[in-house]
């Protein structure tokens, strides 16, 4: 049987983030007519009418959204810059959308120092963002463990999995709690319009204007309400 | 890839038949052009040159004899490797047909792949136009797969590789703008050629600008690439001319490919669905005066694993040429 999609005139698959960077991106589309129509009348859909007619919308995780674009399944898609880095799917990155701003970090106790910390035999770190991690650490020459964590990071060098964390920051709340802070900036992150190549090859000029649109829609909102620092 | 293991596929029954009648018709397309078929071994033991530190992401294999080979990771420096050792002066037209073996590009791509493929060598400038007989040939390949459309790109990554030279760029900063162009991301420029100060950062800019655009007449370095620019045209129009009306010629200015490998105009067949190019070549005429002999060469290579794969995900691309 084909793995190919199912005969329907929407011929763009749009992939938007699931959490809050698809919460914001969805505001940010309000008269785009490229937000997702939902219908309480069928609340478990996971794939949505738009108010484009060739375009469909469905919700994805970062890393998996980046794999149905490489694949040409969505044929276009917002995600941040992190998961981005973190994958080797070939996808075009056409945007900075200038939203979802924050910096992957590396936290250690509060009142450690970054040259302490580093002078740690056996350095641990957990992250999620293993490639990042690895590719600050040969920047900076230093080698250390990375441990591999998805969730609940913050805790890791409490209970003494690891002795600091590389993680995503943005206000820094979740850091403080956790009696944290931040020792390096190893990157800045945003929002990124990412396209399926081929597809981009293929039918450019629709694409292009479609791009633009949410380019257009995503600068106008940053610029009147900036994200908290 | 029609398979229970990804990366070394079985193949079973219909897309073994379909291999093997793609894989015929190739030939035989090539045969009738004039190229006769070289088999250069499966294992390469040559893993010294240059070019294969470039290019060749091998697998590793312990050879029998206490030492390391490689399975063969790319038709075109085998071919090299053999025509060197054994030709004084080379058969003009060789094709081949067979798997490589490569690191995956993406997750999904099989490390085992089957490719057919062609060469065109001028071991001297005998005035023939190689590079007009490759993309007329080349236009016949969607017809005898079967396919029903698709796009022909064209690209020459002397644009972007002879303005970063003009400048003095090298190493990282180039890496990163190359990367940056690869991936459309305009946004990225500045930062990867930070620090060059503010002249050739604002041409170079303005160079990616006009290229993601579709406008290379606007860059600042437009007179010169003027040549290259010239070359992308002579090419579009011999596949304008060739090409079935079903498949479509797109220029694409910022296209890097092979940037430290081809050396002319670049060709890359694409169709609706496909994850990556399923044909493509060009003009590398740096590959054999590397390896000590003043030839020049073009050709191209047909990605049977995608098709493959293609045709598994939409078998309604080759209507009419079904194995």
């Amino acid at each position: 049987m084909s793995a190919g999609p199912q005969k329907d005139e929407r011929r763009f698959v749009f992939a938007l983030p699931k959490g809050r960077l698809g919460e914001t991106l969805e505001q940010r589309l309000g008269g785009t007519g490229l937000a997702p129509i939902t219908s309480k009348e069928n609340p478990r859909a996971l794939t949505f009418p738009t108010g484009d007619p060739r375009v469909l919308a469905v919700w994805l995780k970062g890393r998996d959204l980046l794999r149905y674009v490489a694949r040409g399944a969505a044929t276009f898609g917002v995600v941040g810059s992190d998961a981005l880095r973190e994958c080797d799917d070939d996808v075009l990155e056409l945007a900075d959308l200038g939203f979802g701003r924050c910096t992957l970090c590396l936290a250690g106790k509060k009142g450690q120092r970054l040259d302490e910390l580093l002078a740690t035999p056996h350095l641990r770190l957990a992250t999620k963002f293993s490639r990042a991690c690895a590719a600050w650490l040969d920047r900076m020459g230093i080698t250390a463990e990375l441990v591999p964590i998805e969730s609940s990071v913050e805790i890791a060098p409490r209970l003494g999995l690891a002795h600091a964390i590389v993680d995503l920051v943005q206000s820094g709340d979740t850091l403080r709690d956790n009696d944290l802070e931040v020792l390096a900036t190893i990157d800045d992150v945003s929002a990124r319009l990412v396209m399926n190549r081929g597809a981009f090859l293929t039918d450019r000029e629709a694409l292009r204007a479609i791009a633009a649109r949410i380019v257009e829609a995503c600068r106008t909102s940053s610029q009147s309400s900036r994200p908290k620092a | 890839m029609p398979t229970h293991r990804p990366l070394f596929p079985d193949l079973l029954f219909e897309p073994a038949k379909r291999l093997r009648a793609w894989e015929a018709r190739l030939m035989g397309l090539f045969a009738d052009a004039g190229y006769a078929e070289l088999r250069p071994s499966l294992v390469s033991r040559k893993l010294t040159t240059g070019t294969h530190a470039t290019l060749g992401r091998e697998k590793l294999v312990l050879d029998g004899e206490g030492g390391v080979s490689a399975l063969r990771s790319d038709f075109t420096l085998a071919l090299a490797d053999l025509l060197v050792v054994r030709y004084a002066d080379p058969p003009r037209r060789v094709s081949y047909a067979g798997p490589v073996f490569r690191e995956p590009c993406g997750a999904w791509e099989p490390t085992e792949r089957f490719e057919v493929g062609c060469e065109h060598t001028q071991p001297h400038d005998d005035g023939e136009d190689a590079d007009r007989a490759l993309c007329t040939l080349l236009a016949r390949v969607p017809e005898a797969l079967g396919l029903s459309g698709g796009t022909m790109k064209l690209g020459h990554a002397d644009l972007v590789r002879r303005p970063l030279a003009d400048e003095g760029v090298s190493g990282a900063r180039r890496d990163a703008y190359v990367r940056a162009l690869s991936v459309r991301a305009l946004h990225a420029v500045p930062a990867a050629i930070e620090g060059l100060g503010d002249g050739p950062e604002a041409r170079l800019l303005a160079h990616a600008r006009a290229l993601l655009d579709d406008a290379p007449e606007t860059s600042p370095y437009a007179s010169l690439v003027r040549d290259d620019l010239e070359a992308i045209e002579r090419a579009a129009s011999v596949f304008r001319e060739a090409l079935p009306e079903t498949v479509s010629v797109r220029r694409d200015y910022a296209d890097v490919t092979g940037i430290d490998f081809y050396t002319g105009p670049t060709f890359a067949l694409w169709a609706p669905f496909a994850t990556a190019e399923l044909a493509a070549g060009g003009r590398y005429d740096a590959l054999y005066p590397q390896l000590g002999r003043p030839w020049r060469a073009a050709g191209f290579c047909v990605r049977l694993s995608r098709l493959l794969d293609l045709h598994e995900a939409h078998p309604e691309l080759f209507a009419g040429g079904d194995a």
